[in-house]
């Protein structure tokens, strides 16, 4: 019996270490196909920065598909549900991922359950409505809190298509209380365009980089109304307790991006962001949080 | 050579060309057969050539075809299609849209892609990796073309042929296709089936007898009907029709050509054409000889006829010329006798007009002269000095010559020949000589100025005799006035001395002293006041402009006036209560008013005469208004227009000296104003004096006047040379708070100052004293002491600061003293002592 549990022991213990020698020599890219930054098609900007990280530390990449419900927990082993009242731990997971990088926004509710590295792309939610919508764009002003108040102006009696969880909840902004018919939209978060166009909805919260991708692949179909918050940051998430990665990939991050093949690698699939958000781009020399 | 020879000889000639041309025939037949061969043989290459354009132009248009085929493959719709696939979009959505943008996309590029007006391509699909269709256009009905797609799609894009030919029910058909690769992974691929019949279009264009197929393999389109043998077109002679084919470059398609031979080369064998050519040559060859030789003759009679009546042509032609020229010739010899007799005519004319200017010339040469010899005496003999200058200024001639002015008048005419501007027209020479000047210019053609003309008139003696009536004029109005100060003296004298004997007699009462006293001083002051009105108008010297109050002279010269004036005459003044301020001299304002009111007694009846003077001020002009006016007899109107001229007068022989008016008229003008003059004859005339308004004073002793007196302190210095004087300045100076010494001998002073240069702070000297005078003084004392300030006081009213201005002397004040005044100049000066000493 003691012999038993004593293999047992020694099984689980080097599992774990042997678990933990393979992480040293893999890299799990947890990913979700999105927009520019996971394609889909082994590419994307998020993929190609990981497979650099991984060229650069001397591992192997490997990429694994999640999904937007699912990636938190796949990271941390917690199940992690998001409902009416928020998120909530609902039970226990097996980790298949050693970091997750599709786009994600720095969320307050997410930063609770994953560690985040320095900011790698900027982002804003903007109100996207079919180019033949009657809801006139905002106009253009250097005060973006008067732009968003603006934009929240606008939502009253209009549906208003959002997914719950992810940086496109209508709730993380308060938008049910500017009058809008909130809708929540139980399809993909690349789908959100297409059944804007389709008619689910008059409105649909849509984040920047998603609504660039949408606007090459629709062009003319779409228009922006205005931006319902300020500049967000995206960045890679991490799993609570994993600060030696998260540092190793800041410390590369900022070497990649002093290199300016960050940039390059940036110009590759969201070309015109640096027109959005020219401000995030200028930096030369990047803060470690 | 006889005609018998040359007949036989033409004759043989004749066979020897028969011969010839039959030889020549005959080759140019053998020629013909054989081009005729050759030309089939090139009808044959043509044939090929030609089917090898068709297929070079079918080879082209399926590439064209296959390229737009790779664009649509490439195009936005496709790839976003299978990038939204990747990114797992769903049916619903994101594919949907998705596929319904790529079915339309193909469903235009369909009906883009036309050939000579039909469409090209029968059906459009994609397909993806997996054989599945994901957007297809319409096909034709039963034709199962997915399950062809499936059996025909390549698996992977190495292996994909662009081009695929298909037995579909024993017909040819053909599908082009092009892979879709994104970034480098094969995803699916564009296909496009071909309608045949438009692709044959492009090509058939053969004529009849002509059948043109595409063939792949044993395929034929159009379908063949029997069997068709592979006969070259070489060895197909003489068969009944001919095959030609060719092979596709880029595509492994032949094209094939069936051609009719009867309908290509017609029924007839090339010999037979060469022996109808033949016989129909020879005789053609016949007949034209025949018909040349009709028509050589026929062609040397009319070339001679030709030739002949052109050489009469020609004759005719020279004749006609050679008139023509003799015509011309006689025509031009008249004209130039008639121009000559013309030229004659004019010359006569034009020395007859010769000789008779010259005779004028004469005359007037003599007539000249004669002028020139009275004019240079009259001239010479000109009261005027005439001087005549170059443009240098350099004097080319003069009446009158005398070098001592010429450093006056050559700079004068220098400037103005630099200036054009004559710069002033009096000249007052060193030895006291006035002279009017007066320059113009000679200009040239140009308007340059060549010469200056100077006339130069001495009027010395007439500025003199001017000088001496204006003066004249004025006593003349001072005399009218005598019997008025007399008369005014008399009531002041009256009371002064009444008052000082009731001063006398008074001994204890000091009060009634004092208010005697100042009685006494009051008719000490009027009287003052009178000799200085008489002195300010006896005065020879004009004074300068300063701001005055117009009423209150006006007032005193009526006042005067009044008195002067016989108490028959009514006299009424008006003068306005708000203050009228001019700049100008009182003596010049007295002038006039006294001239214009004596001028107004003059006219005026001995019985009811009125003189009426008013003084106002303009608003809108800002203008002080002086109007005199009389009941009189008024200015007749003939005369109204000289009334202001100089010496004119309607007075009786010395009763007047006609400058009246017109120093009035000069004194208006002076002070920038304007006389006017209206008159009713019988009715009395109205002279209106405008002279324009000031706003403020700028004399700062009217300033002072009402204000207490200005005590100081220092040590004064007083000479006089009348002991009562220095007595009084001395008292007057105690009063004022300062310390005075007083002396009556100018010489003692002086000596007082060259011990102590700097002991005392002020001067005050007599003018005109026995052995030295004040302004003697002040220069001796000025070189010892030269910021000791030196006040003059002077009875004399000529006595003014131009006249004392070289010599130091800060102020000068009138006797008698004024303490007010004094006070005032002591302190000023005193206190400027003060200010240069610290400087």
């Amino acid at each position: 019996m003691f012999r038993i549990v004593f293999l047992l022991v020694a099984f689980c213990f080097f599992y774990g270490i042997s678990e933990l020698k393979a992480s040293d020599k893999v890299i799990r890219h947890l990913a979700v196909p999105y927009a520019g930054f996971v394609t889909g098609d082994g590419r994307g900007l998020d993929v190609d920065l990981i497979k650099a990280f991984s060229k650069v530390t001397g591992r192997e990449y490997k990429e694994v598909r999640t999904t937007w419900e699912d990636w938190i927990s796949h990271l941390t082993g917690k199940k992690i549900t998001v409902g009416p009242n928020g998120p909530e731990v609902t039970g226990e997971v097996s980790i298949r991922g050693d970091l997750a990088a599709h786009g994600i926004t720095v969320l307050e509710w997410r930063k609770a359950f994953v560690d985040f590295s320095i900011p790698t792309f900027p982002t804003q939610v903007w109100i996207v409505a079919k180019a033949e919508s009657d809801v006139l764009p905002i106009s253009p002003s250097k005060d973006l809190q008067r732009e968003i108040s603006q934009t929240r102006s606008l939502l009253k009696g209009r549906s208003l298509l959002g997914i719950r969880g992810l940086c496109v909840d209508p709730a993380l902004y308060n938008l049910k209380e500017t009058g809008a018919l909130i809708r929540y939209f139980e399809g993909s978060l690349n789908d959100i365009a297409p059944a804007v166009l389709k008619g689910e909805a008059e409105l649909a919260l849509l984040d920047a980089p998603d609504a660039m991708m949408a606007f090459e692949k629709w062009p003319g179909q779409l228009k922006i109304i205005g931006p319902v918050t300020e500049v967000q940051d995206m960045a890679i998430a991490f799993p609570k307790g994993s600060v030696g990665l998260r540092d190793e990939f800041n410390m590369f991050f900022q070497r990649f991006w002093e290199s300016k093949r960050y940039k390059e690698l940036v110009m590759d699939y969201y070309p015109h962001v640096l027109k959005h958000f020219p401000q995030f781009f200028q930096r030369s020399i990047l803060d470690v949080k | 050579m006889s005609s018998k020879t040359g007949t036989l000889f033409r004759k043989k000639l004749t066979v020897i060309m028969y011969v010839m041309l039959g030889l020549v025939v005959g080759s140019i037949l053998f020629l013909n057969h054989r081009i005729m061969l050759k030309s089939q043989e090139y009808q044959d290459a043509f044939m090929e050539a030609n089917l090898t354009n068709k297929a070079l132009l079918l080879d082209y248009v399926l590439k064209d075809l296959s390229s737009s085929l790779e664009q649509l493959a490439n195009s936005t719709e496709v790839t976003v299609y299978f990038q939204n696939v990747d990114l797992q979009m769903s049916l619903e959505y994101g594919l949907g849209l998705s596929i319904a943008a790529v079915q339309k996309k193909l469903l235009n590029f369909q009906g883009l892609k036309v050939l000579n007006g039909n469409k090209i391509f029968d059906c459009i699909s994609l397909i993806d990796a997996n054989n599945h269709v994901v957007a297809h256009t319409n096909v034709e009905e039963g034709f199962d073309h997915i399950s062809i797609l499936k059996e025909l799609l390549p698996r992977s894009n190495e292996k994909l042929q662009n081009i695929i030919a298909f037995d579909y029910k024993g017909e040819l058909k053909i599908a082009l296709f092009q892979p879709v690769v994104l970034k480098g992974i094969f995803k699916g691929a564009v296909f496009g089936l071909l309608k045949n019949q438009a692709l044959m279009q492009v090509i058939e264009k053969g004529g009849s007898g002509s059948h043109l197929f595409l063939v792949y393999n044993s395929l034929y389109y159009p379908k063949a009907e029997g069997e068709l043998k592979g006969v070259s077109a070489r060895e197909s002679r003489k068969a009944p029709f001919l095959i030609f084919e060719t092979q596709l470059n880029y595509f492994p398609f032949k094209l094939v050509e069936w051609v009719d031979v009867r309908a290509m080369r017609g029924g007839l064998s090339p010999w037979a054409i060469t022996l109808f050519m033949g016989f129909l040559s020879f005789g053609l060859v016949i007949a034209g000889l025949y018909l040349q030789r009709v028509y050589e003759k026929k062609e040397m009679v009319q070339r001679i006829n030709e030739e002949l009546k052109e050489e009469v042509e020609a004759r005719k032609r020279a004749e006609e010329l050679l008139r023509e020229a003799q015509e011309e010739l006689e025509q031009k010899v008249q004209e130039r006798t008639q121009e000559l007799m013309e030229k004659n005519l004019k010359l006569q004319n034009e020395i007859r007009i010769r000789e008779e200017m010259e005779r004028q010339l004469r005359q007037r040469e003599n007539m000249y002269r004669e002028l020139y010899a009275e004019y240079d005496a009259i001239l010479k003999n000109a009261p005027e000095i005439i001087s005549v200058y170059d443009a240098c200024g350099k004097i080319l001639w003069s009446n009158f010559h005398d070098e001592s002015y010429e450093d006056i008048f050559q700079p004068l005419v220098q400037e103005y020949l630099k200036t054009g501007i004559q710069a002033k027209r009096e000249v007052t020479t060193r030895d006291g000589k006035i002279f009017d000047v007066s320059l113009s210019a000679i200009q040239d053609e140009n308007g340059n100025i060549v010469k200056v003309l100077e006339t130069r008139r001495d009027i010395t003696e007439k500025k003199k005799m001017e000088a001496a009536l204006s003066e004249l004029q004025k006593f003349e109005s001072l005399a009218t006035l005598a019997s008025g100060i007399a008369h005014d003296f008399n009531n002041i004298l009256g009371g002064i001395m009444g008052f000082a004997e009731l001063g006398l007699r008074v001994k204890d009462d000091s009060k009634r002293m004092k208010d005697y006293l100042e009685k006494i001083l009051v008719g000490v002051e009027r009287g003052t006041e009178l000799v200085s009105q008489i002195l300010t108008f006896s005065r020879t010297k004009e004074k300068g402009k300063k701001p005055l109050l117009l009423a209150p002279i006006v007032k005193e010269t009526f006042k005067m006036l009044r008195a002067t004036i016989p108490k028959y005459i009514a006299m009424e003044l008006s003068i306005p209560k708000e203050p009228i301020k001019i700049l100008g001299n009182p003596t010049e304002i007295q002038q006039v008013l006294m001239n214009l009111c004596v001028n107004a007694r003059d006219a005026v009846p001995s019985e009811g005469g009125e003189i009426r003077a008013v003084l106002e001020k303009d608003k809108d002009s800002g203008k002080a208004i002086l109007k005199v006016a009389d009941n009189g007899c008024g200015i007749p109107p003939e005369v109204k227009d000289r009334i202001f001229e100089p010496y004119f007068t309607t007075k009786p022989k010395g009763k007047g000296t006609g400058l009246g008016l017109s120093i009035v008229y000069g004194i208006v003008k002076s002070l920038g104003g304007e006389i006017e003059v209206s008159s009713e004859v019988g009715k009395g005339s109205c002279f209106t004096v405008l002279i324009p308004c000031v706003e403020e004073f700028g004399e700062k002793v009217s300033e002072e006047e009402g204000l207490p007196l200005k005590k100081g302190q220092g040590n004064i210095m007083v000479v006089d040379d009348e002991a009562f004087m220095v007595e009084i300045l001395l008292g007057m100076l105690k009063e004022l708070g300062y310390q005075a010494k007083g002396l009556q001998d100018p010489q003692e002073v002086l000596k007082e100052f060259k011990r102590e240069p700097f002991k005392y702070d002020a001067l005050i000297t007599d003018f005109a004293m026995p052995g030295m005078s004040g302004l003697s003084l002040a220069r001796e004392i000025k070189a010892l002491n030269q910021r000791l300030p030196i006040i003059m006081v002077t009875g004399y009213a000529q006595i003014g600061h131009e006249e004392t201005a070289g010599f130091g002397i800060f102020k000068v004040i009138k006797k008698p003293v004024d303490m007010h005044e004094l006070s005032y100049v002591l302190s000023e000066a005193i206190s400027l002592k003060g200010n240069n000493s610290c400087a």
